[in-house]
Formats: structure tokens, sequence, C-alpha cells
């Protein structure tokens, strides 16, 4: 089978511009399911990106498609995740096409979180066609928006195609372009077999599933494969691909997109990013551009139950087999119990695994603060790489420590300029450089201490600008900073799993903002509970819970048991999500109080 | 005792109580989220006639409720004094006429203060109530005028005395703390004047901010000051020393009586036995079955002109649930949590079920165990909704 009918493809479109629509009617127009299969937006299947409108994991779909000029082509649909804490999988999902549809809303413009996903694409020599959406609004502008793609990305929007994906306009303009305009997967059937993973997936019964691209050669049912950054073999039990329901096949032929089911039963030998040969006849070289992900940031995971520790466990190793930039380690807590260190891409990847882990595995968690990582440099030379608050060693053992910093590249419109310095200032950031995009579009870029950016850097950035402002980050090294470790004393205990890392500057300020959170998120018990906030044996910040309060309902009006009842259970409920340490129950809230302070 | 594996049968527990419900008042208090209207007095004919023929519909359902003895009848409201002493009289009468009715039953009335005289009094006794409740809630006239209730100090003491007067045996009164602006001194002048009066039973509680109320709306928009919750538990205390002092028993969270003055009706509650209730609003249990009826006036009153029972929600009653609903409205009482009792009941020991909760209720000091029962302690009956949360089972 020659390449010549495949059409390799993604979508790259701003949150909310419309990419999970445009990709449910190209599903829909070319019958791949019948409409009343549909559900709404298909592609987003994890009922916590539907909820949250962002895509997590790269999903694929096959199209077959009878163009205008007599024959049937085969489209496949890789998804993309779309936020900046998942631009490795999306750099693993470009690079298994040849072509990209921009999306870009009529009446919202470019934006610029677009942009990054765009230059993404077009580092990966990708085609890409512009698809100007939701042109029946009335608020639509689609020239202005065709002179933003050409002033600001460059790219000709001369032909850019019209639609709205909601009423179904376009849609076979759409598909003739993809047709027309991304080049066919270069033919090297006759190559050793070479093929991409760009996504993964765990099945109870079948093990780790790779999704993958090929780029050279073929791969058939019978074939034994080698995943080439560790050099393991596995004996293909099942190939597949996706209509989007999975379709068993015998071959997955060059240039193809499907799914190898091979009894791989360690999570860690099916890495997004690998590149899977043939045992028989291995390709000499990999792929390009594995790399593993590197975590950013740090927590600890415990369950709030502690018989749900198996649990726990193997619901991280089936999550990070899907998900290969979650990192994980075992580690105690005094407080907590037995619990994961784990470690992710960004603040936002840490919600959507604590979420996952909660619904997808009906697990209750308790998620301490999170951290970054340090590099703790000791008296006798030895250095020790510190992520959890509550390993940094006694001050008279430190030398100095080190943080990492990031390049944070912030775009906005240019009169939020002077806000964005301001709050750069204040969270220790050293100004590096500004660029004016166009007339109204600035690019900022400063040098910050990770620690900021995912204290609550971004929030404040998101309210300052009123949602304007895009934010990337990468991480460029290490800097020496006077850190301490600041403890949390309840009933006079230091709780370990409230400690957090600080710059001594700040501690105090934070310590006393800390102590007032908590004081509101521990509930009265019976005796008074002191709460301290501690740098060493200096007490910072002191507050105190008063005892419990009165709490009894007296009234009970005609025999109306039942309505006590319900406030009691309520009641009940409310208690469920407390963790007791020592003689304090504690609510899951309070491990993560640190991210709700002001200050 | 006849269990099966999902309801209980406790039919055969003891006298009923009857509750009958009057919903209507002269001016409704700015707290009040029970059922009860004001300037409905044109439906005041109609509704009794509803309540006679909602007693009718429910023995055509349930005839054998005939035969069931009931000791204590309560007329509650709202203000069911708003009625005359016919409308009164007819609903009695219908009540005596179907059900079997004890002869030593305790038949209690709730009042206002200066809305009944002595005369009306007199032949609410003559009808055969031998207990009065009035909603005096404070002698403190500022606040009086304040919570929108009708009456003065000076009034309510003047009820009292003719309600003694008419013959009534047993008078209760009500008197709620922490009301808007009421200080530490006006709870100390109620006890005072409390001192002399003759009666024998006092209900008292926190004033509650319920949602909905015209209170609660006075709270939220800053337009008026509730008592701290220091200054609260403060006149929770010295309600409780005081009442003490001057010989009330406390036998319910929120009630207190002299010399075994019990109001014998809402022991029915406690003491987890049946009872039946009729008009908006009323509640029953019978039969293992919670049943309580449309609140509103206009559809409770429709409903049973075409022949429905005004019931609005129907719990049965699980076995678990009975034993927890058990535990706590016992543990509200002196006489608390009987281990006998409760296997009597249920068939199996309090403690196989509930050991570890009471175990940890009594460490804490919340509970005290004493002769085969559990009690309240002082600090427990503080926190009552805390011990009483712990009996509820996932």
């Amino acid at each position: 089978m020659s390449t010549k009918k495949i059409r390799n493809f993604c979508i790259i479109a701003h949150i909310d511009h419309g990419k999970s629509t445009i990709a449910d009617r190209l599903i829909e127009y070319t019958g791949t399911l019948q409409k009343r299969e549909m559900e709404a937006q298909v592609l987003d299947s994890m009922d916590l990106e539907r909820e949250r409108g962002i895509t997590i994991k790269a999903q694929s779909v096959r199209i077959l498609y009878k163009a205008q000029d007599g024959e049937e082509y085969t489209l496949n649909l890789i998804d993309t995740p779309g936020h900046v804490d998942f631009s490795y999988e999306v750099s693993r999902s470009l690079a298994a096409c040849e072509g990209a549809l921009l999306v870009v809303d009529a009446a919202q413009g470019v934006e610029a979180q677009t942009l990054a996903n765009v230059y993404l694409a077009l580092e990966h020599d990708l085609e890409i066609i512009p698809v100007i959406n939701k042109i029946d609004l009335p608020s639509a502008d689609p020239d202005r928006v065709k002179h933003e793609i050409e002033d600001i990305i460059g790219l000709d929007a001369s032909e850019a195609v019209l639609c709205s994906a909601k009423s179904g306009i376009g849609i076979p303009d759409i598909l003739e372009a993809i047709v027309n305009k991304v080049p066919a997967p270069p033919d090297k059937s006759d190559a050793p077999t070479r093929a991409l993973i760009f996504d993964s997936r765990f099945d109870a019964y079948k093990g780790a599933i790779a999704y993958v691209r090929v780029k050279e050669g073929t791969i058939k049912a019978k074939d034994t494969i080698r995943m080439m950054h560790d050099n393991k073999d596995f004996d293909v039990t099942e190939l597949g691909i996706f209509t989007p329901n999975l379709v068993p096949v015998q071959e997955l032929p060059c240039g193809s997109v499907g799914c190898i089911a091979a009894s791989i039963k360690n999570v860690a030998d099916c890495h997004v990013g690998d590149t899977v040969t043939l045992a028989d006849n291995p390709a000499p070289e990999p792929l390009p551009g594995y790399r593993k992900a590197v975590s950013m940031v740090y927590c600890g995971l415990y369950p709030t139950d502690s018989k749900d520790y198996e649990n726990l466990r193997d619901a991280l190793e089936k999550l990070q087999l899907n998900d290969a930039a979650l990192e994980y380690e075992a580690e105690t807590s005094l407080a907590l119990g037995f619990g994961f260190r784990c470690g992710f891409l960004g603040l936002l990847h840490m919600d959507v695994i604590q979420e996952r882990l909660e619904r997808e595995y009906n697990l209750s968690l308790i998620t301490t603060a999170p951290s970054v990582n340090y590099k703790v440099y000791k008296t006798n030379g030895e250095m020790l790489e510190v992520d959890n608050p509550a390993k940094l060693p006694p001050p008279t053992e430190i030398d100095y420590i080190e943080e990492p910093y990031v390049k944070a590249t912030t775009i906005v419109p240019k009169d939020f300029v002077g806000t964005i310095m301001e709050l750069s200032q204040d969270k220790r950031g050293e100004y590096q450089s500004m660029e004016y995009l166009d007339e109204t579009r600035v690019s900022v870029v400063y040098h910050l201490p990770l620690s900021e950016i995912i204290y609550d850097y971004f929030d404040k950035l998101k309210s300052a600008t009123k949602g304007y402002a895009s934010l990337d980050y990468e991480l460029i090294g290490y800097k020496q900073s006077p850190m301490v470790k600041m403890d949390i004393l309840l009933n006079g205990d230091p709780v370990d799993a409230l400690s957090i890392i600080v710059h001594k500057d700040r501690a105090a300020t934070r310590g006393r903002a800390l102590a007032e959170k908590l004081k509101e998120l521990i509930p009265r018990q019976m005796f008074e509970i002191p709460i301290q906030a501690a740098v060493g044996t200096k007490i910072v910040a002191r507050e105190t819970v008063k005892a419990w309060r009165k709490d009894v309902l007296a009234k009970c009006y005609g025999g109306d048991i039942s309505r006590k009842r319900k406030l009691l259970e309520k009641q009940k409920a409310g208690k469920k999500r407390m963790k007791s340490v020592g003689s304090v129950e504690i609510p899951q809230e309070a491990f993560m109080a640190i991210l709700k302070v002001e200050d | 005792m006849k269990t099966d594996s999902n309801t209980l049968n406790l039919s055969t527990l003891g006298d009923m109580g009857l509750y009958v419900h009057i919903p209507f008042c002269k001016q409704k208090c700015m707290y009040c989220d029970f059922p009860a209207y004001q300037n409905l007095q044109d439906y005041y004919e109609t509704y009794v006639y509803a309540l006679v023929q909602e007693m009718d519909l429910w023995v055509s359902e349930h005839p054998e409720s005939k035969e069931r003895s009931i000791d204590t009848i309560y007329f509650g409201g709202g203000t069911p004094t708003e009625l005359s002493i016919q409308q009164l009289q007819m609903i009695i009468d219908k009540i005596k006429s179907i059900f079997t009715i004890d002869k030593n039953c305790h038949m209690t009335i709730e009042s206002n203060p200066g809305e009944v005289d002595l005369q009306y009094l007199t032949k609410l006794v003559k009808l055969g109530f031998n207990r009065i409740s009035f909603g005096v809630q404070t002698f403190d006239d500022k606040a009086l005028t304040m919570l929108h209730r009708s009456h003065n100090g000076e009034k309510a003491k003047q009820a009292v005395y003719e309600a003694k007067e008419a013959g009534f045996t047993d008078i209760n009164i009500d008197l709620i703390y922490g009301l808007p602006r009421q200080t530490l001194e006006d709870i100390q002048h109620n006890l005072n004047i409390v001192k002399d009066l003759p009666i024998n039973h006092i209900s008292t509680y926190g004033l509650q901010v319920e949602v909905g109320t015209y209170l609660y709306h006075l709270v939220q928009k800053n337009l008026i000051s509730i008592p701290s919750e220091s200054i609260d538990e403060s006149m929770y205390d010295t309600m409780m020393a005081g009442l003490k002092k001057l010989g009330f028993e406390r036998y319910e969270i929120s009630n207190f009586a002299k010399g075994n003055s019990y109001s014998r009706h809402n022991l029915k509650y406690w003491h987890y036995i049946d009872y039946l209730g009729f008009g908006a609003g009323a509640h029953s249990f019978y039969d293992g079955i919670r049943r309580s009826n449309n609140r509103n006036v206009m559809p409770y009153i429709q409903s049973v002109d075409r022949y429905i029972m005004p019931t609005i929600d129907t719990e049965t009653i699980t076995v678990e649930r009975a034993q927890e609903d058990f535990c706590f409205l016992a543990l509200r009482t002196k006489w608390g949590l009987d281990e006998q009792k409760f296997e009597d009941r249920f068939g199996v020991s309090v403690h196989n079920l509930f050991g570890n909760i009471l175990e940890e209720l009594v460490t804490k000091g919340l509970l005290e165990y004493q002769n085969g029962s559990y009690h309240l302690s002082s600090e427990g009956a503080k926190h009552g909704n805390y011990v009483f949360s712990q009996f509820i089972r996932e």
C-alpha cells in the first residue's frame, strides 16, 4: 500500500476556539461515526477533559474521506494537548503529523497561547492550514483575523478556510484543504521499521498499548517489536486503528497511525517519544526527539485512608504509563503516613493527576503544598537534591542553597506591561527583555524563581491582566538564594507535611499569612489549638483556633426527626475528609493552604 | 417484637401521641421558619374542616390505628388559640369519636400571651386541655417589639397567672436566648421573673437564624446584630445554671421540668414511640414510617378536599437507620441510651453496633456511663450535634 492517499494532521487551537467541535464535525461529516453514536466532543473522552474543556491526553482517529477528485483518502487526525504544561506531549504528537489545522476564533482572533504551538508545528516542518471558525457569530471579523494571522504568525492567510463548526458550515472545505495541502507521508516502506510512540495507555487485559505513527517500514501482527530506548523485545499480540473505536488490523504500513498491544506488563517499557523497531531487522538509530520529561513541581500524595496505599501505588503506575511526564517515588511523612513524592510538569498537570486519581481510581487523597527541587550544598561538601521541605537538613549543616530559575515569557496587551513588571519584580524576578510583537502585543521576558511561579505568579498574572496574558516558562538553571525551612506547629508539634521552603526575607509575611489561613481552614475542636509558624526555633507567627463553640440543636418542631437527622448527616459528611494528626483533625485543604494565602 | 430484613414494625410499643398543627398566627415572628402564616383568618373555618377530613382519610387507610390508645394530644403551631373555642371543639370531638383516647391523656395547647383571656382559657380547660405552652420568648419589652411579638413582659406574666386560675395543671413557657441586642443582664432578669411564676416547665433554646426568615435577611444585610458566639455561650451557661438553681431539672436538651412535669407528648419523639400528625406541615411516625404533610395551607386544603392524603414525604425507616435514630434521640434525654432497652427493641447489643463510638465518646468526656445507660455529660450536652452525628454510620 502506497502512502499517497494518507494524510496525517493535527489541530492547533486556543482553548475555546473550537478544536473539539471541528474534530467532531469532520468525523460526523465523513460518516466515521453515525450521528447517533456521536457523543458531543468525541475526542475528549476523559470526564475531566470534557468538564474543563482542555485536552490532556492525545487521542487519534482515522477518517475515510472520498475527495472531490474521486479518490478515497485515509485522514488520521491526531489530537494534541492544549496547555503549556504538556509541551513535550504536544511535540510528540506534532512529530507524528505532516500538517496542522490552525483554528482561530473569528471574533477573538489570534491568542498568544496559540503561538507557542504554531511555532512548535513550524519547527516540525508541518504544513499549516489556517481555519477561521465561528464565522457566524455576530462579532465575527474574518478579515481582521486573516490580517492577524499574517502579521502575527507570518502565515499566508489568503486561502484560509472559513467555517462554523457549530453550524456545520465549511466542513467539506476543510477536508479538501487537508487532502490538497497536507503532504502525503514520505514512502519509506523498504527502510528498517521505525515507529514513533506519541501516546500510550494501559489496558487491564492487553497491558501497555503504544499509539504509534509508522515513519519507516511496516509492522505486522506477528512481528516481534523492540523498544529502542531500553532495547526490550515484545511479541505483538494485536494491531489496531481507531475509528475512533479500536478495530484490529493485520498490519500498520508505512505512513499509517495505529496502536500496538504486545503484553507489555511494565509501564516503564512503553514511553511516549520512544521508537519502536523490529527485533529481527532493527533500525540503527531511533527517531530524534526522545527525552525524559522534566518534572518541575513536586508534591506529596497521600491516601486519606492509609488502607488505600497499595491502590494509590497501582493507580500511579497505570497513570504514569498513560502520562510519561508523571514521576513518583515512595515517601513517608510523620503526619500523613505512607505516600508518594510525585513530580509534575506544572501546577495544572498536578491538579489533573490528582483529580484523575480521585475520579478514575476512586481514591481520596491529601496533597501537600507543591515544592520545587532545591540543590542543597552542605558544609561537608556534599550536595543534596531536596524536593520535600521535610527533608531539608538542619541549618547548621547547610553551606548554601540553590533554587531553580526559569525564563518566563509573558505575552500581554501593551497596557499591562507595567502590571507585569511590577508583579515580576515583586516575585524576585530579573528583567531580561521586552519586545513588541505588533502594535498592541508585547512579549516580556523575566528570569524568575520557579518556586514563585508555582506559588501564585500565574494566578496573579491572570487576574492582573484580566486573563489576557499568556505565560510560557522553561527551566534555565539554578541560582543561589537564601532559602530557609519554615515549620508549622499545631498544638506545639511540628507537622512535617505542612513545612515549606521560603526565601528568608519573606518567611515572616508568608508565615503570618499561612497561619491565618490555617486558622480559617482548621475547624474548632474540643480544645484550643495554637498554630505557630517557625523558622528554626524562632516563632514568626502565631494564631489560635479557639475551642469549639456550643453546637446543639434544641428546637424540634412537631416531631420533625428527619430534618434533625439531615443536619447531623451533613455535619458528619464534613468530618469525613479530615486527617487526624496527633490529637488535631486537619481537613485536606489545609495541606494546600499555602497556595490559598494572599500576601 | 417483629422485624423483617428492611423495615421495623414498632406498632406494638406503648401508647401513641397525636399532634395537630394550626398554621395561623396574628403576626409572624421574624425568626420563625415553621409553617405559620398571618392574615389567613378567612380560611380558619375551611382549615378546620380539612383537618377533620384528613383524620377520616387517615383511618380509612389505617383502620387499625383507631384501636391504638392515645395518651398525649398536642395542638401546636403557629398559634392554635387563633381558632375559636367552637373550632377547637370540633377538632377534639372528631379525635374523640375516631381514636381511643386514654383517660389520663396529657393535652397540650400552644398559645401566645396577650392573645387569650381568662374566659377563653377556662373554656380550653373545659375542652380537656390540661397543659398550656406560652411562647413568651423573653420578658424584655424592647426585644419583644423588635421580634414582632404582640405581647409585652407584663402581659406574659398575666397570661401565666390567668392560665393557672383557669385550671391548667401544667404550664410551660418558651424562652429564647441569643436574641438581637439581648444582654446577659436580660437573661438574668428573665430568670428572676421565672422564679416567682406558677409554671412547672420551661423550653429554652438559642435563637437560630434560619435561611429565608426576615431575621436572616436583616442579619445578612447587617441591619441587626445578634450576640457573638462567646456571649451566646455565656447566655447558655447562665440559663443552665439559673434554671437548675430554680429547681428545674433538665430532662431533655432544651426542656426543663419541676417535679416530673414532663411534656409527655414530646417524650414520644425522643423515646422512639409512634405519633400521628394532622394538619399542614405535620409529621407522623407510625409503623416504622415517617411521613410529612404539605407545609402550605392552600395545597393542604385542596388535597384533602379531593380525598387525597396531603403527605408529601414518606420514608420507610430501615433497621440500620432506626438503630441510629434510636441512639441519638435517646441521648437527648436524662434517661439516656439504655443498653437493655436498645437490646429489647433491636435484638442486638448496642455494644456490638456502636461499642467503639460509645467508648470514644466516654473517653472524650462527652458521655457518661451509669447503671446500664449512657448520658450526655454537661460538655456533651453543649456539643450534642457532634455526639449525635457519631451514631450516623456510612
